[in-house]
């Protein structure tokens, strides 16, 4: 018998149930046992009630996505069953709690085993419904045919502060759900996965990432305003704030948010904020100053679904637009997307160096995808991305100043990029503002002076996509039937599409792009020249990716789109089905 | 020793001659010089308008930043840097109006630091529109038949909002208002200081001569610790009075209240700590997710 490669179960219930908490104790476990994870959170942005899922995917090699068919589906609701269960793939189960007396007319026909057990019931037996999520990993665990003490002892573990009773009862409700299914099974051989051996795996989400990024980037300052999908990020800097000796500021609003960080990195530190869509057009302004007064501010922005409120707990990559475009006038800014949670937490870190060495906005954009769900990832490297902080100036360094003379902060170099100094260096005075400027800050406004240091802000930028990786290269064809560009957390279902073209002989390249302004049309156009047509993969519906191709490079009719915004991730048989159209 | 020539520099205000602003930019310096605040060491930070182009006229370190975010901005600068003394600067457009809303959360908040608001009433780089702080009546070429919105009562909104350190002055009243400053710079937290400052150009009805006559002082033994005694002379006065209205000492900075939340560490200037975590603080950061 083929053993599988992985397998994806699925929980699903009222918010409020336990069901995530079910899920993270498994994920926990088998992270430590080293097997690949992606899990995924569906839920309403509401605290109680709403429907809700937890999947999981389990796999022995390293997994960018959730996948697609569940092998298992749990049931603590009829809802479950009617939304999820045509998820399941041929031969998989469904488990619904006997208590909501489950129909599964619907899957009569197909080849599921349904069966109704009594999850609350068993929950009860112990005193707790809340003991329903305890049962359901009982079940899992024999479906799943894993060895049941590494989760004994990792429930004995995470019940440790409660009482002896306490633990017991949890543990015969573990052992309940267990044999629960064990005696409905039938006889059925469990095709488990293999046991991949130990690996240093840290199982996080993306915007847990970041806030680590940010960390091992020497930033011990932010300020910002809670936001669904985005504020994990200053929860986590929050939660760590005495060890880090941090400083940071949930602000009245996300102007603020902005400014406050601004006004840190002005005084020299490397200050930041997160968002999503609606705090991202908030800033607007103040990042159009930042790019004015060329201050090193970097700014989260973890994508949902728009435009306004627009769907806060579901996936979109809708702010392409605005991260380019939002703020006013001649606007020199950076903006870069992490292709996993593992480079959510090395690629902020380029973005805090990308931001001094530019000294200019950076806008880093992970998406809802990647900065709620949870992924193992190998064990993180703090001095992979070395602290590079560009042209600044050494206080002991700088030349004497004689009043009324100023440090010339905007000097009109070569490579665009001045020195920088920072308040309360001696000898460092100069002046900021958001008014146009000469080369010591002075409010200028003599045509010449506007148009050399606005070329200036342009110039120094020529070379970022010299200094930065702006894509990760999967091309493997010299010559290629179709290359396939996506960003953020596309990248799996992309990958997992690939190799199977791969197997079917149809060439396909592909680059998950980092680095989204300025364009790197050089670096790109070789792949497009390369590949007979352009797919681009991107969560929007004005194919916002599709058009800075449209904008920055040759060949355009090449180029064509696949795109996707229901709010549901991508996932391989959706991107091969629009690489097949092309072909 | 520093003089007030130590802060100046070779701009020439775009102010009107007679403008208010000339008087509060006087006072500033005095005040600084009289603190020994090395030029280096003093940010003033400022948001849009006529009097917020004052951050550009002192020979120190100055940012003019966006309209109505001179607040947040200047609270970011003081808490990357504690050692930097840190003024913000607006008029009664930038705090009041499209600013308020961070003016507000800067009273509860008690950074240590100050802001000074140039009063004049009117709006000014626009060339002469109502402000919050209009009187009913004030005609401008925003409200042609006279303002009708109720004017703002700042110093009371201040105190309503947990504002620590609440003074008026008035520019001419120049050892009060560099006196005021000096105290506001002593002041641990957040202190706030409306000026009243004429504008010659687009206010004539709160002229220097109506200032004269309607502003009042404190009465002889006034005591800013009492806060209900602080908000009656405000109503008794209609807010036409200057002193120090208002100071609670018994609030902690935030500052301190963060450097107590964490654990007893005060937070020393962040600016000295931009490099990567200890390794086994950062090991054990990552254990959590293990």
């Amino acid at each position: 018998m083929q053993k599988r490669k992985d397998f994806i179960w699925k929980m699903g219930g009222q918010q409020g149930e336990g069901i995530e908490s079910c899920g993270e104790i498994m994920a926990t476990i088998l992270a430590k046992e080293g097997y690949s994870l992606y899990s995924q959170r569906l839920f309403a942005s509401r605290i109680k009630g709403g429907h809700t899922t937890f999947a999981l995917r389990v796999a022995l090699e390293q997994i960018m996505s959730i996948g697609e068919n569940i092998d298992f589906l749990l049931a603590l609701d009829q809802e479950t069953v009617d939304m999820h269960g045509v998820e399941v793939r041929d031969g998989g189960y469904i488990i619904c709690d006997s208590k909501v007396q489950p129909d599964f007319s619907k899957y009569e026909n197909a080849n599921i085993t349904c069966l109704s057990l009594p999850i609350s019931e068993t929950a009860l037996k112990q005193g707790s419904l809340l003991m329903r999520n305890i049962v359901a990993l009982g079940m899992s665990v024999a479906l799943l045919g894993f060895e049941k003490q590494t989760f004994r002892d990792a429930i004995a573990a995470r019940f440790a502060s409660k009482s002896q009773d306490i633990i017991d009862k949890n543990l015969q409700a573990f052992e309940d759900g267990h044999t629960l299914v064990m005696e409905n099974m039938g006889d059925v051989d469990i095709d488990t996965l293999p046991v991949p051996g130990k690996k240093d795996q840290m199982f996080l989400l993306g915007n847990e990432a970041c806030a680590l990024g940010a960390i091992a980037a020497g930033s011990r300052f932010m300020a910002s305003y809670p936001i669904t999908p985005a504020s994990e990020v200053m929860e986590y800097m929050i939660k760590h704030m005495d060890k880090l000796g941090a400083t940071v500021v949930q602000t009245e609003d996300e102007i603020a948010a902005c400014m406050t960080a601004m006004g840190g990195v002005y005084a020299g530190v490397r200050g930041f904020t997160c968002t999503s869509g609606p705090g991202l057009s908030l800033m607007a302004e103040s990042l159009s100053m930042a790019s004015m007064a060329e201050l090193p501010m970097v700014v989260i922005d973890v994508q949902r679904s728009g435009p306004s409120t627009g769907m806060a707990t579901k996936v979109e990559q809708s702010d392409i637009d605005a991260a380019c475009y939002n703020a006013h006038g001649d606007y020199s800014g950076i903006v870069i997307a992490p292709t996993s949670i593992e480079e959510c937490f090395y690629e902020i870190q380029k973005a805090f160096n990308l931001a001094e060495m530019y000294q200019c906005p950076v806008i880093f954009m992970p998406d809802l995808q990647q900065g709620l769900n949870k992924q193992s990832v190998p064990a993180f490297d703090l001095n992979r991305v070395p602290i590079n902080r560009g042209k600044m100036m050494k206080e002991a360094d700088l030349p004497e100043l004689v009043q009324p003379n100023y440090f010339k902060r905007f000097e009109l170099t070569e490579d665009g990029i001045s020195p920088r100094v920072i308040p309360g260096m001696k000898n460092g005075l100069f002046l900021s503002t958001g008014l146009e400027h000469n080369e010591e800050g002075k409010p200028a406004e003599a045509p010449t002076m506007h148009v050399a240091q606005t070329d200036k802000r342009f110039r120094k930028l020529e070379t970022v996509a010299d200094n930065y990786e702006p894509f990760l290269n999967n091309a493997k064809y010299d010559e290629a039937d179709v290359l396939v560009v996506g960003i953020a957390s596309s990248r799996g279902a992309i990958e997992e599409a690939v190799a199977e073209f791969d197997e079917e002989g149809v060439k396909v390249n592909h680059l998950q792009l980092r680095l989204i302004k300025p364009f790197p049309a050089k670096q790109l156009q070789p792949f497009m020249d390369a590949a007979k047509k352009v797919v681009v993969v991107e969560h929007n519906k004005t194919g916002q990716l599709t058009n800075l191709f449209k904008i920055n490079m040759h060949k355009k009719s090449k180029i064509s789109s696949c795109l996707k915004y229901d709010g549901n991730p991508f996932t391989k048989s959706y991107v091969k089905h629009a690489i097949k159209e092309v072909l | 020793m520093t003089t007030a020539k130590d802060y100046r520099n070779d701009i020439r205000p775009n102010w009107c001659p007679g403008c208010g602003h000339y008087g509060v930019q006087a006072a500033i310096t005095d005040a600084v010089a009289a603190k020994n605040i090395a030029p280096e060491k003093l940010a003033v930070i400022s948001g849009i308008g006529c009097s917020s182009r004052i951050g550009g006229y002192f020979y120190a370190y100055g940012a003019h930043t966006t309209h109505g975010r001179a607040l947040p901005y200047a609270q970011g600068v003081k808490l990357a840097n504690q050692d930097l003394e840190v003024i913000a600067c607006s008029g009664d457009g930038d705090a009041f109006a499209i600013g308020m809303g961070h003016t507000i959360h800067a009273f509860k908040r008690n950074v240590n630091m100050t802001y000074i608001v140039m009063d004049n009433h009117v709006y000014g780089l626009t060339k002469g529109q109502a402000s919050p702080r209009s009187d009913i009546g004030f005609v401008t070429k925003t409200t042609p038949h006279g303002a009708f919105e109720t004017p703002l009562s700042i110093c009371e909104t201040a105190i309503a909002a947990g504002a620590t350190f609440v003074a008026q002055s008035y520019m001419i009243n120049r050892a009060e208002l560099v006196d005021l400053i000096q105290q506001a710079m002593d002041h641990e937290g957040f202190s706030f200081i409306n000026v009243f400052s004429p504008c010659v150009t687009y206010n004539k009805h709160n002229s220097y001569d109506w200032f004269k006559e309607h502003l009042t002082t404190l009465p002889e033994g006034y005591d800013p610790a009492d806060r209900a005694n602080a908000l009656k002379v405000l109503g008794d006065t209609e807010g036409l009075v200057t002193g120090l209205i208002y100071q609670d000492t018994s609030r902690p900075s935030f500052e301190k209240a963060l450097a107590a939340a964490n654990g007893g560490m005060h937070p020393r200037p962040l600016t000295e700590d931009v490099v990567k975590p200890d390794q086994a603080l950062f090991d054990s950061l990552c254990d959590e997710f293990k």
